[in-house]
């Protein structure tokens, strides 16, 4: 284009003019325009029918479009759909969001997770349940079957298990013994009890393998599917997490469902990330051989643990573990919850919907049989969904109560013998069941021997 | 729509009008708090009409729910509203059942002011004397006619004029059976006391 005439004579006047309306009738004139690849930049915000709309316009329009989860594509940067939907849906794109339409809340996607950003949710009408703080003693149905004793305690096993004893073996129906088996002939090893006949199963890494045959006969014999460890004692033993895989491994072909406690107040230090990072390799490695089809987090984790510090550790034990493995709590004495100061015991359970599946729990030693029952019926009505407890644990099925230390202390003392620690472990087992919501809920096995003829 | 129970870490900040109780309420992470704004509840203020949202009770000494929030679950428990109906008032106090206090009379104590100043009037009644205690017959006029006149002691008519006592000594009186009702009133308005839920 000849912007400037080359010289004052007539030709060049014209010719320029020609180029310069040219260019002029690009825009103004009839035919479409070509910006040759160029930007309008700075264009304001479309505002009539026939204004263009910039990227901010087309985006805001985006984010207003009605979608579903099906239809939607990957790279859509808003979802629209169900609380479940979007539960369903854990990987996108960082950035998006998501509009739960049952919850009206907004969700945004960060680092393969979901965080919450806005809105308000609303209750239905009588979505809050009302208790009764101060609730008037309720009388107990009466039994189909009169207990036989006369003291209060329940020996009817129609009472305690109304559906049965599930067949053995049975994963979520407990029948092990961790500290009340004896063996004679064992040889005394280190941290063991007095009497070397006593097996502690989590000192079965101290054995040699063919002690290590007679304790699995041994627990055969009685009928035990349940067998647990504990890798904390096995650490500071000085076994390897190789080994003590190749232990788990042992023990499971030979048809033990083989449980592992994974953390312990006498080898690790009161700081969850702690544990948890000591459990990084472990943890996988037992999963790649399929040998931990059932843990708790820890031992009496209310002992030594805060309320938040348990919880970060079931968290980060679940994160793993879940589902694949039933995991479980193990706190002190008579503790049936771990929630902050001023809860209720289903503020700890409800947290754990999802992650945990129940509670080895540890009876109060100095209890009677009429009273440990009793005990035991107090937790049973709470996990069948009284008392604001969830009515599913997130597994199908309410959190499940197994009876699971009852005598050990006092087995290893010395004070009482297998038989009489059997006799108490039949005593958990045999409390009656509770209904509520979630249904009747009976305990789930036993973790310190039974009196055999049961199960 | 039920309540969620699902919510964790990820889900702090949540916000959830609870509607039945006019609350916005929060997820801490680990526990329902009130939402900010939020002035919570288990408080009774005055109103001159009835409240136009849900989350208010008369107080008329019925039944109703107090919404409860710290915990991981979002519950509620009943609680009885103390009767106000009938004119109740208000008074500071370290501790509270939430029951109206009966009203206690006030009592009179102490003894009037001493006082000495006073005076009686006196008005001593007039007397007489009776008769004679004895006589004896004299012959009064030589010829015949006697008169009885008194042989030893008598009597006369007697009148003392009243008069005023003297100044009495300082004294002064107890509250006796004296007694102040407890139902004085000072100028007041009507209001309509409602418990928030």
């Amino acid at each position: 284009v000849s912007r400037i005439p080359g010289s004052t004579s007539l030709a060049d006047l014209q010719q320029s003019f020609r180029d310069v309306w040219a260019q002029v009738d690009k825009v103004l004139g009839s035919a479409n325009l070509d910006f040759s690849g160029r930007r309008i930049i700075n264009a304001g915000r479309a505002q009539d029918g026939q204004d263009y709309v910039t990227k901010l316009d087309l985006e805001a329009a985006v984010r207003v479009v009605p979608d579903s989860v099906v239809t939607a594509p990957a790279s859509r940067s808003v979802l629209i759909g169900t609380h479940a939907a979007r539960l369903a849906r854990t990987a996108s794109p960082p950035g998006t969001l998501w509009y739960e339409t049952d919850r009206t809340v907004f969700y945004v996607a960060q680092n393969n997770a979901w965080l919450y950003v806005a809105g308000i949710m609303r209750t239905g009408a009588g979505d809050v349940e009302v208790i009764d703080p101060n609730p008037a003693p309720t009388p107990p149905d009466p039994p189909t079957v009169p207990p036989t004793d006369p003291g209060g305690t329940n020996t009817n096993l129609t009472i305690a298990q109304p559906a049965g004893v599930p067949a053995s073996p049975n994963l979520r129906w407990f029948r092990g013994n961790l500290c009340g088996v004896r063996v004679p002939g064992l040889p005394s090893v280190s941290g063991g009890a007095a009497d070397p006949s006593l097996v502690l199963s989590w000192f079965y890494d101290r054995y040699n393998a063919t002690d290590r045959a007679a304790i699995r006969a041994a627990f055969h014999a009685h009928g035990y599917t349940h067998f647990k460890l504990s890798w904390p004692d096995s650490r500071d033993f000085g076994t390897s997490e190789a080994a003590y895989v190749v232990f788990a491994q042992e023990l499971a072909a030979d048809g033990f469902y083989v449980g592992h406690f994974l953390s312990s107040k006498d080898y690790d230090p009161a700081n969850p990330a702690t544990i948890l990072a000591g459990l990084a390799t472990l943890l996988p490695a037992l999963q790649g051989a399929a040998v931990i089809p059932w843990a708790s987090v820890g031992w009496e984790l209310s002992l030594w643990l805060d309320p938040t510090q348990v919880q970060t550790l079931v968290d980060g034990v679940a994160a793993v573990l879940v589902p694949g493995t039933n995991l479980y709590v193990h706190f002190q004495q008579d503790y049936i919850a771990f929630q902050q100061p001023g809860g209720v015991t289903a503020d700890f359970w409800n947290l754990n919907v999802g992650k945990l599946t129940g509670l080895l729990h540890q009876k109060e030693l100095t209890q009677g049989n009429a009273l440990y029952q009793a005990r035991i019926d107090d937790g049973l009505s709470r996990f069948a969904g009284n008392f604001l407890f969830a009515t599913d644990s997130g597994f199908g099925h309410p959190f499940d109560y197994v009876t699971y230390e009852v005598s050990a202390a006092d087995q290893f003392s010395g004070s009482l013998t297998q038989a009489q620690g059997d006799a108490i472990g039949k005593v958990g087992a045999f409390a009656p069941a509770q209904s509520g919501p979630a249904g009747t809920v009976a305990v789930q096995g036993f973790g310190n021997g039974a009196t055999a003829g049961f199960y | 729509m039920s309540l969620p129970t699902d919510l964790g870490a990820n889900d702090v900040g949540f916000l959830l009008h609870v509607v039945d109780f006019s609350h916005l309420v929060r997820w801490n992470g680990i526990t329902w708090e009130w939402a900010p704004g939020d002035e919570g509840n288990g408080f009774i203020r005055d109103y001159l009409v009835q409240p136009p949202v849900a989350g208010w009770q008369l107080c008329d000494g019925s039944v109703t729910s107090l919404l409860i929030v710290g915990h991981t679950t979002l519950y509620a428990q009943t609680i009885t509203t103390p009767n106000e109906t009938s004119g109740t008032y208000h008074k500071s106090a370290a501790t509270t059942d939430g029951t109206v206090q009966a009203a206690v009379a006030p009592s009179v104590s102490g003894s009037t002011a001493s006082e000495n100043g006073h005076t009686h009037d006196v008005d001593p009644p007039s007397t007489a004397s009776g008769g004679p205690s004895a006589t004896t017959t004299v012959d009064n006029t030589g010829g015949g006619s006697t008169v009885a006149v008194g042989s030893a002691t008598h009597t006369h008519d007697t009148n003392v004029a009243s008069f005023t006592s003297g100044a009495g000594s300082a004294h002064s009186h107890g509250a006796g059976s004296l007694a102040v009702s407890a139902s004085g009133e000072p100028a007041h308005i009507n209001v309509l006391r409602y418990f928030r839920r």
